[in-house]
């Protein structure tokens, strides 16, 4: 196998144009996007916790399809009665959006890089450092001594 | 054609990260996307750029957020699209390695009158190419000379796909 190069996937190929179109994107802007996809990610959270699909959903909230699809899209504009319907089926508090709801899940044709059998990634020798360093390679650190 | 996975870092975080395909070294398939369709819909662009940067920083590209299973091949899943909300006017293909990590393809107007994204030949041809870097991806992971990281952030190993 090749050697890790995750810092070779780094260049600036077409970064001007994405720079360009992210210039464009004002605070404003940005700051709705987040809210309204904290919202959509809490709702769906609240719906794999209960075990419930969107056809589940739609079904409980007596409504179509499209709308809960709607909702969940990260786009919506919700009505206050709307929350507080979502609110009550999902026992949820839509709008403290500070806990933390996400629930990642991984596709089952890729569960986990151990999968793989991988070499760690050498972050700190890597531009990526750069950007982030998660909980997951905190813990890894940790636990690697 | 040389094809090449390139981290777009500017939405890319500690939630999710997000690939571009490089080809042949000149362009690459995301940037392209934005080129063809900025002057026509900037304002769904700039809304789409935020919440992917969303996605990288905060809440993870969980599922409600693409339209999954776009493939023709019933076994390969990760092929998906986003879209525009509501008035959906365009597609984006990608591929959905998992809610951490996403690889950003081409993609196009969608007419109304094209029912289905295969009835219009701009979103046939990058449709099928995105299916096509799946199925590379697919066998690039198999013979172990592409992974994903242990955090299951970023990939591994040979990051030329062809």
């Amino acid at each position: 196998m090749n050697n890790v190069n995750v810092a070779e996937s780094i260049d600036n190929i077409g970064d001007s144009i994405i720079d360009g179109l992210l210039n464009k994107v004002t605070p404003e802007i940005q700051d709705e996007a987040n809210y309204k996809m904290k919202l959509a990610a809490k709702i769906y959270a609240a719906m794999k916790k209960k075990g419930w699909n969107k056809n589940e959903l739609a079904k409980q909230m007596n409504k179509r399809n499209s709308v809960i699809t709607r909702w969940l899209s990260g786009y919506h504009n919700f009505e206050c009665d709307t929350i507080r319907e979502i609110e009550k089926k999902l026992n949820i508090n839509l709008l403290n959006l500070e806990e933390d709801v996400v629930d990642i899940e991984q596709l089952p044709s890729l569960k986990a890089a151990s999968t793989y059998n991988l070499p760690p990634i050498d972050y700190e020798g890597g531009k990526v450092v750069e950007f982030w360093e998660s909980k997951a390679q905190k813990t890894l650190k940790a636990t690697n001594g | 054609m040389k094809l090449r996975l390139r981290l777009l870092k500017q939405f890319s975080g500690k939630m999710a990260s997000f690939y571009t395909i490089v080809v042949d070294e000149k362009d690459d398939k995301f940037s392209t996307f934005i080129n063809e369709n900025v002057k026509k819909f900037e304002n769904e662009l700039l809304q789409m750029a935020a919440r992917f940067k969303s996605m990288g920083t905060s809440t993870g590209a969980t599922n409600n957020f693409f339209k999954l299973e776009e493939s023709a091949n019933p076994d390969d899943e990760k092929v998906a699209c986003y879209y525009d909300i509501p008035d959906k006017k365009f597609r984006l293909f990608c591929i959905k390695m998992s809610d951490k990590l996403i690889v950003l393809g081409g993609g196009g107007e969608k007419p109304w009158y094209h029912i289905k994204w295969q009835h219009n030949p701009k979103l046939k041809k990058e449709g099928e190419f995105i299916m096509m870097v799946s199925e590379t991806i697919d066998l690039k992971i198999t013979h172990g000379d592409l992974g994903l990281s242990l955090d299951g952030l970023l990939f591994t190993g040979n990051l030329k796909i062809m």
